[in-house]
């Protein structure tokens, strides 16, 4: 036991380890290798975007689901937000759920896969500036609020802005979670927005479009 | 074949012994693999969601279908996955040599450090209370540190003259005995000699006043002598263990023997441990548990207590051994799945280190598992084979010998339906009927 010898050659069982470790880290490497040089593709399921914005009629046969409430541009599509069992020219739900619709779309009307986008286009109305306001402290506005409608920030009883217009809900990549209202707002009421404690504010919704 | 024959003790586990056996590890690879693909296919998760209540019901119903499904599957492929395991079938065969090769270095190393540990302590041992038969003899260490102290009294305590913080060959073994690693034979015989000049001319007194030097000797000396002993226990406790490892790890030595023997090395650990139930009963009675399992079975379900225990240790070792199992299954899935489908560097290089490192973890602790199960096994020998005699309404044996040619003959007859032993006598078995 306490024997110590001088340098030791490697034993097998030191020799098979190194050998497995090193197969399966040259596996790996080679798998790495291979990803890097052969990326998935893109898929080819959102068709491109349409010029303008189309009429009811002239969508009626286009890839689409129907809009089960009115669409204002920039709304982050959820899964309630379309009829889901009535796809239109092969619909799938990833043409429309999680992106943004860049036309407006009527409740009833249907929601096409070109009028959509991966990113919403955020033009802040003149006069006003916008910012974003952390949804996680209010998880039932997180789930509801979207593009369109105008919320009131209370800190207790206290408003902190009111009338504020959503102009988007940008949530964490590819998830529903981790969402933030953009909205537009005076200048003015810009920094008490900004000041105000996400997770304890309180969220009124006043309008939806 | 045992290992086979194993699995009808889980086959009277009833629901119990399918639930934590099969159903457990299919159920949490199952939580696993969903939330690996819900991290991969977020969309997933939203499909989920959308679904109404009625669809969800439907979805979770089919989801614990599939999973009492698998579960079946598995329980019935448990004897097969411990044969893999055992190294017994591909893939593991593939690797027979390499594999062969470890089990006998560890096995080597094993014996190696045995011998060893063995020369350490009979070197302690021998040197703390001497061997006058011994040529040249073997003063005792306790005797020569006893007589140089006794020496050393003639001296004035006052006018000793040894450090305060003793002699530099005491650190190493102050240090070794605090942190309770083994002393070595040299280290102690290296302080002894140096301590010795120390005791002849000083005097050592414990009551001398703390911090004196001659009080500082005195506690030198009781720390060695207890060092001494210290170290042998250490050595023998070592044995000890080293012993039980390779017995209950290996069911062979290193090297083969004269005598003839059907029991070999496995390939891997799980298949040594295996093979150290069939080599603990035929080594030492002669019983061959493939042959007479069985019957063995039949005569342990007598006791309530044991076979309750033997069970619990068998649905352990199918639980580790089906996690160890799913964690590969998992592994090669996904690599392939990343490689193919999905293409991310990253998500391949961390199934590809995280799987394996869950996979060895329960592949250890199914050897672990295993290493209880075969003791449970071994005692089950030990209790109940005479009833196994009995039950065959055969006579008690009335020495080891005698038990081993009796159960040597009834395997012949009952297994091999050979009725000549191996020296070529013929198999002889009376039987002795009750009143």
């Amino acid at each position: 036991m306490a024997r110590r010898s001088g340098i030791r050659r490697p034993g097998p069982r030191t020799v098979f380890w190194i050998g497995v470790v090193g197969v399966w880290a040259v596996c790996l490497a080679a798998g790495g290798v291979w990803i890097r040089y052969h990326p998935q593709t893109a898929p080819a399921a959102h068709p491109p975007p349409v010029q303008g914005c189309l009429t009811a009629a002239e969508k009626q046969d286009m890839r689409g689901f129907i809009a089960r409430r009115a669409l204002a541009v920039n709304h982050l599509v959820r899964p309630d937000d379309v009829d889901w069992s009535q796809p239109a020219a092969g619909a799938q739900q990833d043409d429309l759920l999680s992106r943004y619709v860049t036309c407006a779309v009527a409740a009833g009307e249907r929601a096409i896969a070109g009028e959509t986008a991966p990113r919403a286009t955020i033009a802040t109305p003149s006069g006003q500036v916008s910012l974003p306001f952390p949804l996680d402290g209010n998880p039932a506005a997180a789930a509801a609020i979207n593009a369109g409608w105008t919320i009131d920030v209370f800190n207790g009883t206290t408003a902190v802005v009111r009338s504020a217009a959503v102009l988007a809900v940008e949530c964490r990549s590819g998830t529903t979670v981790d969402c933030a209202a953009i909205v537009a707002v005076a200048p003015d009421d810009a920094p008490r927005l900004a000041a105000a404690n996400p997770s304890t504010a309180r969220i009124v919704i006043t309008t939806k479009p | 074949m045992l290992s086979a024959l194993l699995n009808s003790i889980q086959a009277t586990l009833g629901t119990r012994g399918f639930i934590v056996s099969s159903v457990f590890p299919v159920a949490m690879f199952a939580i696993a693999n969903g939330l690996l693909a819900t991290r991969v296919w977020p969309s997933a998760q939203d499909w989920i969601t959308a679904l109404d209540a009625g669809d969800k019901t439907l979805l979770a119903t089919a989801g614990l279908a599939a999973v009492l499904v698998a579960s079946y599957i598995l329980s019935a492929l448990a004897s097969a996955i411990l044969e893999t395991f055992e190294g017994r079938h591909w893939p593991v065969t593939w690797l027979r040599g390499p594999l062969h090769r470890v089990q006998l270095a560890k096995l080597r190393d094993l014996e190696r450090r045995y011998t060893d540990c063995v020369i350490d302590l009979d070197q302690v041992a021998v040197r703390i209370d001497g061997d006058r038969r011994a040529r040249p003899v073997v003063h005792s260490w306790l005797d020569i540190l006893a007589e140089a102290r006794r020496a050393g009294q003639r001296h004035d305590p006052a006018r000793c003259q040894y450090p305060r913080d003793g002699i530099a060959e005491m650190r190493p073994i102050r240090k070794r005995r605090e942190s309770g690693r083994e002393i070595a034979h040299d280290q102690l015989a290296s302080a002894v000699v140096s301590l010795l000049p120390w005791l002849w001319a000083n005097a050592a007194d414990g009551a001398a006043p703390h911090g004196s030097p001659a009080r500082a000797l005195d506690t030198d000396y009781d720390r060695l002598i207890e060092a001494m002993y210290y170290a042998r226990d250490r050595y023998q406790a070592e044995r000890i263990r080293l012993y039980n490892l390779r017995k209950f790890n290996y069911p062979v030595d290193a090297g083969a023997r004269r005598e003839q023997s059907s029991i070999t090395l496995a390939p891997t650990a799980l298949g040594n441990i295996s093979r150290t139930m069939r080599s603990y009963a035929q080594n030492y009675y002669g019983f061959d548990l493939d042959v007479l399992w069985t019957r063995l079975q039949n005569v342990l379900r007598s006791s309530e207590p044991y076979f309750s225990n033997l069970q619990d240790a068998k649905v352990q070792l199918d639980f580790f051994a089906a996690c160890a199992w799913l964690a590969w299954l998992t592994t090669f899935v996904w690599l392939a799945m990343e490689l193919l489908v999905v293409r991310s560097v990253r998500g391949f290089i961390a199934v590809g280190i995280v799987g394996p490192l869950v996979a060895m973890a329960s592949y250890a602790l199914a050897c672990r598992a295993y290493s209880v199960f075969a003791d449970v096994m071994r005692t089950g020998v030990d209790l109940f084979r005479f009833k196994v005699l009995s039950e065959l309404h055969l006579p008690l044996p009335a020495g080891l010998e005698e038990e081993r040619i009796a159960w040597s003959h009834l395997a012949n007859a009952m297994g091999y339906l050979n009725l000549e032993s191996a020296d070529g006598s013929a198999v002889s078995v009376t039987y002795k009927h009750g009143a």
